[in-house]
């Protein structure tokens, strides 16, 4: 018989891939929740019956509906995990694993990180420490733009200058698959200790960083950011629900952004095995997917400015290459697709090494490279002609590099 | 307990490492060999997979580094020893590798021998290092760049490049003021005559992604001969990460296993030794002294040939040169002159301030008159220290940094230079620059042979204190002139496998 994994809060945004994830390794999920074949909401008894035979509990489930600074008897995510996880070890389930956040720490800013450290603790000292794991798990991206991650995807898109708290923060972004992938090695691999991991990119980045990340993966260029005081976004907060049209931003949120220090990840995913992808280039592919198209049509027009009949083999090198740099698309117009000697008019200098452009350009004489035969090379007059071009169109260019920075 | 793995450990299939190991196993010694690579990285893949690298790794955004350390070869090693080695810089570059046959993979082939002069300091003599010298050049495959009329009879002889020809030529006939300046073709650790295994250099210039005939020397040729005894025993993916004296030393490695053996020669690299001594070394307070070559790059313009063609070459250095600054043994500087035209063009038009299609046009017309001239100054002009991280435990940070009054002394060299540049025809270039600590790759003096105390070695390079832990790499070498070190680093490694292979007896089997 397939072995048995619970699941609450399997409706959500992790809980839903968590799900996926266990089926398609063959397990039998039974879903915990709401609208699921086990109706249970965070706070109920569960019914031993449903535990019995289980091989692991995931708790994903959290309740937003309890008042901020509410007694600890009264905050249902505490007493409900703590219940949910002694019945788990009364039923004689092996291990439970609460999903915590890398912001759960005793003076956390907002009322999810310090609610998630005091859940901890209430485990730690419970009946059911010895098969408890806990995952304190970082900024979750990719899958379906919802959650928080949703949010940040259209902040980010929205405009090139964004006003935003907290930029310095550090963050420890971590894929959704990779989050499914460690939750169910806690959940399945009897080898790992009864102890606390870490689910987190060992680097930390700034939340700047973090955003323009975002940003460039959806095709965009630059991010610029007016940094606004505290006191000030959460003024906005409640403003947002007011306006039409633009995303509602929950104060919670902006706190949990407003100060956190990264914590040490290493060890965790060294022994959960888990090897986490660069997240430039996990969502350069999530999100650059739709647009496929026309970055294979803008490598084309790369090659081709630089002079060469583009193969097959070096236009996938090239758009792959673009893809990963967050580089496509570039947003070239159709005119310079069709006609790529045009580019010239907008190339920047080559030394200008952040311009997107002259960045993928870059890029597309690399492409080249393995072709390239060395003692081919412009006549004279040739070569004469295009360096005094470039000089006599400089000015012009710089005006117009811009377009495609 | 069960007997020991091998008469000799030996850490590191590095340059050092198999030096270390032709010796003891020709004495009919039992060596294994534990390193942190594999053998993934054979070579002979397409170009498009030595340029681009087999995932595309190298189809990236310019990082700013030298092209030499963006190839695809290059990321692999450096970048594992990175992110695996827990050594990090500060003002300083930690090149290290954990790939079988380390940094040999990567590196420029420049040969230079020490003379007597040289290691005046040293508790050996030149005659047991010239000896060694002899067998590694015997093994590795040596030869001199030369204008084909010139070539001496009987020497092993590659084309020297158009441009570099021209400027030894006019070095040769008009004298310098004072004999100080020295101009003389490289020599390069590159085949010009095909060996069992390796092919001869075939000019085609790829040698920056790593040479697909084998003609450049690296130290996994080596292994390959060496697997060929029944006392040599090579392990892979074994990252050593303790060593515990118990007596005898046992070697436990990233993977769990643990090996035994009387004796252990640790041939990690400076920077991999150094890490897996720092339990074994008092260095939490001024820390561990690091010798490294402060290196100066410069690129010439030689009017003269602008717009000439250029003679078929390799990619490595053509001319070597030397200049004294001062009147201590050591107070010389080394160099090598590249031709650019050989070279890739991206990295340079990247710092062009013109668009790619004229760089490029620009660059194709001037390469071929280029040079570059690389320049490294001695060890003792460096200071650079390894630290141990108080925070994290087990992680070691190194901190770059120069002798006191270096920038004057490097201002008065460029000087010195210009008048040399001068006198060859030659232009230098606005745009030389002077790399970060460390970039040089030639590390040294951590472990000095001959010094007294904790941060010693005898002759034999055994760490003081510790019986039957001996060092052959860069770490034991207690002074860095400003010569290429390789060579050295390998005959002293064979020097010291020499002694123990006569001093030790061997173990009744
Ligand atoms: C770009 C570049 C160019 C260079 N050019 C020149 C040149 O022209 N001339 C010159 O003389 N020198 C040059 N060098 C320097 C030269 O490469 C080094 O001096 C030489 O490789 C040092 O040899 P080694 O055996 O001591 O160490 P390495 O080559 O670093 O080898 C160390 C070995 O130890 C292994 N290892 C490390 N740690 C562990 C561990 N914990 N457990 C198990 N195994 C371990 C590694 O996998 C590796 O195989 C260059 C270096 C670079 C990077």
């Amino acid at each position: 018989m397939a072995p048995r994994l619970i699941i609450t809060g399997s409706t959500g945004y992790i809980g839903a891939r968590l799900a996926a994830l266990a089926r398609e390794r063959g397990f039998d999920v039974v879903e915990f929740g709401r609208r699921s074949e086990a109706k249970w909401r965070i706070g109920d008894e569960p019914a031993a019956s449903d535990l019995e035979g289980a091989a692991a509990v995931v708790h994903l489930a959290h309740s937003w509906a309890t008042e901020p600074e509410a007694a600890e008897e009264s905050n249902i995510n505490i007493s409900g995990t703590v219940k949910l996880a002694e019945a788990a070890k009364a039923a004689g389930v092996s291990r439970f694993v609460f999903a915590s956040s890398t912001s759960s720490r005793p003076e956390a800013l907002n009322v999810y990180g310090r609610t998630k450290f005091r859940i901890e603790q209430h485990l730690a000292a419970s009946a059911a420490a010895p098969i408890v794991r806990i995952a304190r798990i970082g900024l979750v991206y990719g899958g379906p733009r919802t959650a928080m991650y949703g949010l940040m995807a259209k902040l980010s898109a929205l405009s090139p200058l964004l006003p935003m708290i907290g930029l310095s923060r550090k963050v420890q972004p971590i894929h959704l698959d990779e989050v499914a992938a460690g939750l169910l090695t806690l959940a399945t691999d009897e080898s790992q200790p009864p102890r606390a991991f870490v689910l987190a990119q060992e680097r930390p980045i700034s939340f700047a960083a973090w955003l323009r990340i975002l940003r460039r993966s959806q095709g965009k260029g630059n991010l610029h950011f007016i940094p606004i005081p505290l006191t000030a976004a959460l003024l906005a907060c409640r403003m947002t629900k007011l306006l039409p049209l633009i995303p509602t931003v929950d104060p919670e949120r902006v706190l949990g952004l407003a100060g956190a220090t990264p914590m040490e990840s290493g060890e965790s995913l060294r022994l959960l095995k888990l090897h986490l992808a660069d997240p430039l280039v996990m969502l350069s592919a999530e999100l650059g997917q739709k647009s496929g198209e026309p970055s294979q049509s803008e490598a084309k027009a790369l090659l081709q400015y630089l002079g060469s009949a583009p193969t097959e083999m070096q236009l996938q090198r090239l758009s792959e290459g673009l893809r990963r740099e967050g580089l496509a698309p570039l947003g070239l117009s159709p005119a310079l697709i069709k006609h790529p000697r045009l580019l010239a008019l907008f190339e920047p200098p080559a030394n200008r090494t952040q311009h997107r452009l002259a960045r993928a350009l870059y890029l597309a004489d690399l492409a080249i490279e393995p072709e390239r035969q060395r003692d081919k090379k412009a006549g004279l007059f040739n070569a004469i002609l295009t360096i005094s071009g470039d000089v006599l169109l400089l000015p012009l260019r710089a005006l117009l590099a811009g377009r495609y920075r | 307990m069960n007997g020991p793995d091998a008469d000799f450990i030996i850490i590191g299939s590095g340059p050092a490492g198999v030096s270390a190991a032709f010796p003891l196993i020709a004495a009919g010694r039992r060596v294994l060999m534990l390193d942190a690579g594999n053998d993934v990285g054979s070579r002979d893949e397409s170009r498009s997979v030595r340029v681009l690298g087999g995932d595309l790794e190298s189809l990236r955004a310019d990082d700013g580094s030298s092209p030499k350390l963006q190839t695809p070869v290059s990321r692999g090693i450096l970048e594992r020893f990175q992110g695996e080695s827990g050594i990090g810089g500060v003002g300083f570059m930690p090149i290290g590798s954990l790939a079988r046959g380390g940094l040999s993979n990567i590196w420029g082939a420049q040969i230079s021998y020490l003379d007597a002069d040289d290691i005046a300091n040293w508790p050996i003599d030149i005659a047991s290092l010239q000896k060694s010298y002899e067998r590694i050049s015997e093994r590795i495959g040596i030869s001199r760049n030369a204008d084909f009329k010139r070539s001496a009879e009987g020497e092993s002889v590659l084309p020297l490049g158009a441009t570099a020809a021209y400027v030894l030529h006019r070095h040769r006939v008009a004298k310098p003021a004072n004999g100080s300046f020295r101009l003389f073709p490289a020599v390069n650790a590159i085949l010009s005559e095909s060996r069992p295994g390796r092919a001869a250099c075939d000019l085609g210039s790829d040698c920056l992604y790593g040479c697909p005939n084998g003609a450049i020397y690296n130290s996994r040729q080596d292994l390959l001969s060496l697997r060929k005894s029944p006392h040599f025993r090579l392990l892979d993916n074994m990252r050593a990460v303790s060593l515990t004296h118990n007596p005898g030393w046992t070697v436990r490695t990233a993977d769990g296993s643990s090996f035994f053996a009387p004796r252990i020669i640790l041939a990690a690299g400076v920077l991999g030794t150094a890490a897996l001594l720092a339990d074994h070394l008092p260095i939490e307070e001024q820390g561990l002294r690091l010798l490294n070559s402060p290196t100066l790059a410069i690129p010439l313009l030689s009017p003269q040939r602008l717009l000439r063609s250029s003679t078929p070459t390799h990619s490595l250095a053509q001319l070597g040169l030397s200049l004294r600054y001062g009147d201590g043994i050591s107070d010389y500087v080394t160099g090598a002159i590249y031709e650019v035209g050989s070279l890739p063009a991206q990295n340079f038009i990247n710092r062009m301030p013109l668009g790619r299609n004229a760089g490029r046009a620009a660059f194709e017309r001037i390469a071929g008159s280029l040079l570059v001239a690389t320049i490294y100054y001695p060890g003792d002009q460096s200071r650079s220290y390894i630290h141990r991280d108080a925070a994290a435990e087990k992680s070691l940070t190194i901190h770059g940094g120069f002798a006191e009054g270096f920038d004057i002394l490097a201002e008065a060299l460029k000087r010195a230079l210009r008048r040399e540049w001068k006198r060859l025809g030659l232009i230098p270039l606005p745009g030389s620059s002077l790399a970060e600590p460390g970039v040089d790759a030639h590390f040294a003096g951590t472990l000095p042979m001959g010094a007294s105390g904790p941060f010693g070695t005898s002759a034999d390079g055994e760490l003081n204190f510790h019986r039957g832990l001996h060092i052959v790499d860069g770490s034991i070498i207690p002074d860095l002139s400003s010569k290429y070190i390789t060579m050295t680093i390998m005959a002293n490694a064979d020097r010291i496998a020499h002694r123990l292979a006569e001093t030790e007896a061997k173990p009744a089997s």
